[in-house]
């Protein structure tokens, strides 16, 4: 072996600490390198999965083409797989569409389901050609009335112009009303087995006049759509301009194609390339740091051996030959347990959190994330790693190779203090004596070689208190929604006006139908602007809503008539007696006073207030009430006095420009006007209900609704349900109301799920953030250790000196203590303020993306990065001095750091 | 024949104000096979002046040749190879690679050359320097006088023109420091190669056939006392 090399080797050997570091530092490296292309993979086979789940696993389509064509097409060496449909016919179903008034029927191979995509919602797939699927959203958007199990007999045919034999029409042709006709029909019999996701817009185009349903015929021939599976995504391009014809409409799987990254030109394409390129860079910066660092400290620790090989007659390529030597010899041990570490922590992670990612979406059900080990990832990851450490150890070898022999054997540089004059506070004499001045010179004289640790500690710092910062105000906003949402699925009523009784009783006998809930509760509401007296309500709502120039008090409140039952379950919660709630002669009510006002100050800046609306000590009194009649359109201009009556005058309210004195009025009497009436508030609920808002709610039982002041008021209807399994009871209810015909008049909304999928997605940045922040913490701690111990390890001399003049060992401890805190300090001194300063950051972001909370600093977090610096500084100083505290004086004294 | 010819040699370290003159105007010549001493007190230039000589430290300005060859034209590749081959440089506290053994280390300047060494002219450098039994000793496992010895087999392997010692026994006792110098004359005898050593050592300098005294940088004297 070449005598560099030899030299190298057991350079590396003797020096095991510092080697083990840097090997620890690449392994680190390689392991993030490795984890972030693996996760990338890994997602990006999450998607394709979810692609050729949801729209198939082919890249190029042909619609209408034939058996010939698909013969042709097939035949092409770039075609790796495919499968056919064959158009069957259009038959009319009774649509009450009237652009979509068939039923498009296509037969399918039995395994057609391994490249093309039926996604099935309900029932199952037709296993012969007497059986049929259909698109569910025919009984959502055509009303029709078909339920899994009917037997339909439809006269199947062709679509063609009324005044033309010559031309069919297809799926990409939308319906022509009298322009068209079924010609050729003949009579099939088909049991609907089940339902299926209406297919992508490339199969059944939105102009389509037919829904898709799919039967089975395992000799497929006819007219059809060929889908074709391409052994290179990227060649669709030129397969599908090689195949173009006017006989048949060539589309691409625009999903698939994006996921498998061969499409370009696209936003997705950009983000996750780009992503993965930051992710990159970043590792890069924070592996560079590390190792370039350890690098320097290595060579630097032998600089006067390369001095003096350069004396000896060692060439500038021979130098730099055997540093580059000794950072591939690095590689070589480092890379393959980095690639092995990376890919086992992120096949962990994945597995821990695979469940959380799926069921994130509800488009992702049935697919699991799966770790790929791709030979490709692995090989960019150990190739960004040797350029990463070739790169790290480029401008040391640039220095070994400078230094000239004559300097390397004074040690000049590496010991170059700068001559100027250094003052030390009086403080660092009085706290720490003469080895703090020591110690604080050498500080002043060496910034640059102190800086380097400074650095490493003040961006670990930042990053880690960024990054917790981010996870504990995401949660805490989460956790906050969640508390506020006491339900986890409502179901509204989504238009103005009234339900007839018919309505409201598929309303009710919809929620009833929702067998996943836990608990559910249909209640009419009310919005109200009520008149009190100003005793009556609470001093906080004076203070928003001071009124000062009118003798009363205006409340926003809710009325709420809830089931009987639910009512009585209060009830005996809070131990009351029914009696007085269902005394038809005055009911009394129970109440949740809470309201919830974000207002902004002077400033402009949003406070966000809690407060009751009424005092509570009135409430035993009853609350007086007059309410002004709601007149629709109109506002309450003035009131006025003619011949001793009292007149109410309301006025059409305008659009913006025009004329308001022109506006219609209405005037009323007293009488007419003004309603007063007495709320009863039997109880003040103690916790909020689960279907209330965040206003004031006075609640009642349903049965009473006639024997309240409300009894002619227009109500809006709501279900709200309790569901562990929310994903289960959502789609009960959708399927309720889309069967039900209101389905223009009802809206769904799953909170829970919401909750559940923030909660998700902050679970999974926390898990991958942290994961994050531990490496790149330990890389810092790694770097930080490395640094310390060779700055110490270069002044042995300098302490034996010191030792051979009287310094003890409690001297030199005060010492270490000076310089670990002067390492700390300084860089917390910088780490803190900037860490603050994102913190006010993360604390606006989360604000502006609709989450109230008041802005708090995680001290938790803060105090974990303070504590550990200082362990780090500390254990690294005095594990360092440690080792020169045992050697002899006069040994240190005579031996060069070499 | 002179094998070494110093013409104006200055060295000048800092600038302005803070100029130190380590060297000014030096010239002297030396002959094939001629044992020089250089003395002179602390500070007078002489490191400075064997540093230049041996190519690791590069003249403010003059001229040097070494078997006619003009040192300080050749590029930073040339002289490299210059000084593995052409000189043999001994300091003081011995300079040895820590993690060679005491062979690795002496035949240091033939392996850059990737040439292996001749196996009996290496035994019998080793047998002369006395360290038979200690060929693959570690540094920190020899003695001071070895280590030195290593030193000096390291300087002699590629039998150069010029021998170069800077107070080759500065850091050894007398025993040793006296068997170091008969290491060297005998080397200076036996393979005719020029000697110039830097001495505090007055004994050692009486030993030399041309005494020069280096003093602020100049040629203080320069004596002939053996032909």
């Amino acid at each position: 072996m070449n005598i560099f090399k030899k030299y190298t080797l057991r350079s590396l050997k003797k020096n095991k600490t510092r080697t083990l570091i840097t090997i620890i530092g690449i392994i680190l490296s390689v392991s993030m390198f490795t984890a972030t292309v693996e996760s990338f993979v890994t997602v990006q086979n999450l998607l394709l999965d979810y692609a050729k789940k949801n729209t198939g696993a082919y890249h190029v389509s042909f619609h209408g083409a034939d058996s010939a064509d698909a013969d042709r097409i097939t035949a092409d060496r770039r075609v790796t797989g495919f499968t056919r449909t064959e158009d069957i016919g259009y038959a009319e179903i009774g649509s009450l569409n009237e652009a979509k008034p068939y039923l498009f029927i296509t037969a399918v191979p039995s395994d057609f389901t391994d490249i093309g995509a039926i996604s099935v919602t309900a029932g199952r797939l037709p296993e012969n050609d007497r059986e049929i699927i259909i698109s569910e959203h025919i009984l959502a958007n055509g009303g029709a009335e078909i339920a899994i199990g009917d037997i339909l007999t439809l006269e199947t045919g062709k679509r063609q112009y009324t005044d033309s034999e010559d031309v069919f029409l297809t799926q990409e042709n939308s319906f022509r009303f009298e322009n068209e006709k079924l010609s050729d029909t003949k009579s099939l019999t088909y049991t609907v087995t089940g339902f299926c996701n209406r297919p992508d817009h490339d199969f059944e185009p939105y102009h389509a006049p037919g829904y898709t349903a799919f039967t089975i015929k395992n000799d497929i021939g006819g007219e059809g759509t060929l889908f074709c599976v391409l052994q290179k995504p990227t060649d669709y391009k030129s397969f599908s301009e090689a195949y173009e014809s006017d006989k048949y409409e060539v589309k691409k799987n625009t999903n698939l194609l994006m996921f498998s990254l061969a499409l370009h030109d696209n936003a997705f394409e950009g983000l996750f390339v780009g992503l993965g390129a930051v992710l990159i860079f970043i590792i890069v910066f924070g592996s560079v740091a590390l190792i370039f660092n350890s690098f320097s400290i290595s060579l630097s620790e032998r600089t006067k051996q390369y001095g003096l090989l350069k004396s000896i007659g060692a060439t500038k390529s021979q130098i730099t030959k055997s540093v580059l030597f000794e950072a591939l010899t690095l590689c070589v041990v480092a890379i393959p347990a980095g690639l092995v570490a990376g890919c086992i922590g992120i096949a962990v992670t994945f597995k821990a959190l695979g469940g959380i990612i799926t069921n994130l979406l509800s488009q992702f059900d049935g697919l699991e994330i799966r770790f790929v080990l791709s030979p490709a990832a692995l090989i960019i990851s150990a190739l960004l790693s040797i350029f990463t450490v070739l790169l790290s150890a480029y401008i040391p070898a640039k220095r070994a190779v400078k230094i000239s022999p004559v300097e390397a054997i004074r040690q000049n540089r590496d010991i170059k203090i700068s001559t100027r004059n250094v003052r030390i506070s009086p403080l660092t004499q009085k706290l720490f004596g003469l080895q703090g001045v020591l110690s604080a010179k050498n500080f002043k004289r060496n910034k640059k070689k102190y800086s380097v640790t400074v650095f490493s500690l003040f961006v670990s710092v930042v990053m880690f208190i960024s990054a917790s910062s981010l996870a504990s105000y995401f949660t805490k906003a989460v956790e906050l929604k969640a508390d506020d949402m006491k339900y986890d699925i409502a179901m509204h009523q989504d238009f103005n006006g009234e339900f007839t009784k018919t309505e409201t009783d598929s309303f009710i006998k919809i929620a009833s139908s929702v067998t996943a809930a836990n608990n559910y509760t249909v209640n009419r509401t009310v919005d109200k602007y009520i008149r009190v007296s100003k005793t009556a309500v609470s001093d906080e709502h004076i203070y928003h809503y001071p009124e000062e120039d009118k003798t009363y008090a205006t409340c926003n409140i809710n009325i709420s008539f809830i089931s009987d039952a639910s009512f009585r379950e209060y009830l005996k919660g809070m131990k009351l007696n029914e009696e007085e709630y269902f005394n038809t002669a005055s009911p009394k009510a129970l109440l949740w006073d809470n309201v919830k006002l974000i207002k902004s100050d002077n400033n402009g800046k949003q406070h966000l207030y809690s407060f009751t609306v009424f005092n509570e000590k009135e409430l035993s009194k009853g609350i007086e009430v007059t309410e002004i009649t709601d007149i629709p359109d109109f506002f309450l201009e003035k009131t006025f006095e003619e011949n001793g009556v009292t007149f109410y005058q309301f006025r059409k309210a305008v659009d913006e420009g025009e004329d308001l004195s022109k506006s219609e009025t209405k005037i009323l009497t007293e009488k007419e006007a003004v309603r007063k009436y007495t709320l009863d508030i039997g109880a003040v609920l103690p916790e909020r209900p689960y279907f209330a808002s965040g206003m004031t709610n006075i609640i009642y039982p349903e049965s009473m609704m006639k024997h309240t002041a409300f009894s002619e008021d227009s109500y809006n209807i709501d279900a709200y349900f309790l569901a562990e399994n929310n994903k289960e009871a959502e789609k009960q209810l959708r399927i309720a109301v889309q069967q039900s015909g209101l389905a223009d008049k009802i809206s769904c909304y799953n909170y829970a799920m919401d909750i559940d999928t923030v909660r998700g997605l902050v679970t999974i940045a926390k898990v991958l953030a942290s994961g994050f922040i531990v490496l790149i913490s330990l890389i810092a701690a790694a770097n930080v250790f490395n640094t310390i111990s060779t700055n110490i390890a270069l002044r042995a001399r300098e302490f034996a000196t010191l030792r051979s003049v009287g310094l003890t060992s409690k001297g030199l401890n005060i010492m270490m203590m000076y310089e670990s805190l002067l390492y700390g300090l300084k860089s917390l001194a910088f780490s803190l303020p900037v860490s603050l300063i994102i913190t006010v950051i993360i604390y606006f972001i989360v604000k502006e993306s609709g989450y109230e909370l008041s802005f708090y600093i995680p001290l938790g977090t803060y105090f974990t990065a303070v504590l550990s610096v200082f362990i780090i500084v500390f254990s690294s100083m005095f594990y360092s001095i440690g080792k020169i505290r045992n050697t002899d004086i006069i040994n240190s004294l005579r031996t060069e750091s070499i | 024949m002179d094998i070494l010819k110093v013409e104006n040699l200055s060295k000048t370290y800092g600038s302005g104000e803070n100029a130190v003159h380590a060297l000014s105007d030096v010239s002297f010549s030396v002959p094939k096979g001629q044992f020089l001493a250089i003395v002179g007190a602390s500070g007078s230039g002489k490191s400075t002046l064997l540093h230049i000589l041996g190519g690791v430290d590069k003249p403010t300005s003059g001229k040097i040749y070494i078997d006619s060859q003009d040192v300080y034209r050749q590029n930073e590749n040339q002289l490299a190879i210059f000084r593995r081959r052409k000189v043999g440089l001994i300091y003081q506290f011995y300079n040895l690679i820590p993690v060679l053994d005491a062979v690795e280390n002496i035949t240091l300047p033939l392996l850059m050359d990737s040439r292996t060494p001749d196996e009996g002219y290496l035994k019998e450098l080793i047998s002369t320097l006395g360290l038979e039994g200690r060929e693959h000793h570690l540094p920190n496992e020899l003695s001071g006088g070895q280590q030195q010895r290593v030193s000096i087999g390291r300087a002699l392997i590629n039998s150069p023109d010029i021998v170069l010692a800077d107070e080759p026994t500065g850091n050894l006792d007398s025993k040793n420091s006296r068997e170091i110098i008969e290491l060297l004359k005998n080397a200076n005898k036996k393979y005719g190669q020029t000697l110039i050593v830097i001495t505090h050592d007055e004994s050692i300098a009486l030993q030399a056939d041309r005494i020069i005294t280096i003093s602020d940088g100049t040629i203080a004297s320069d004596n002939l006392l053996r032909k």
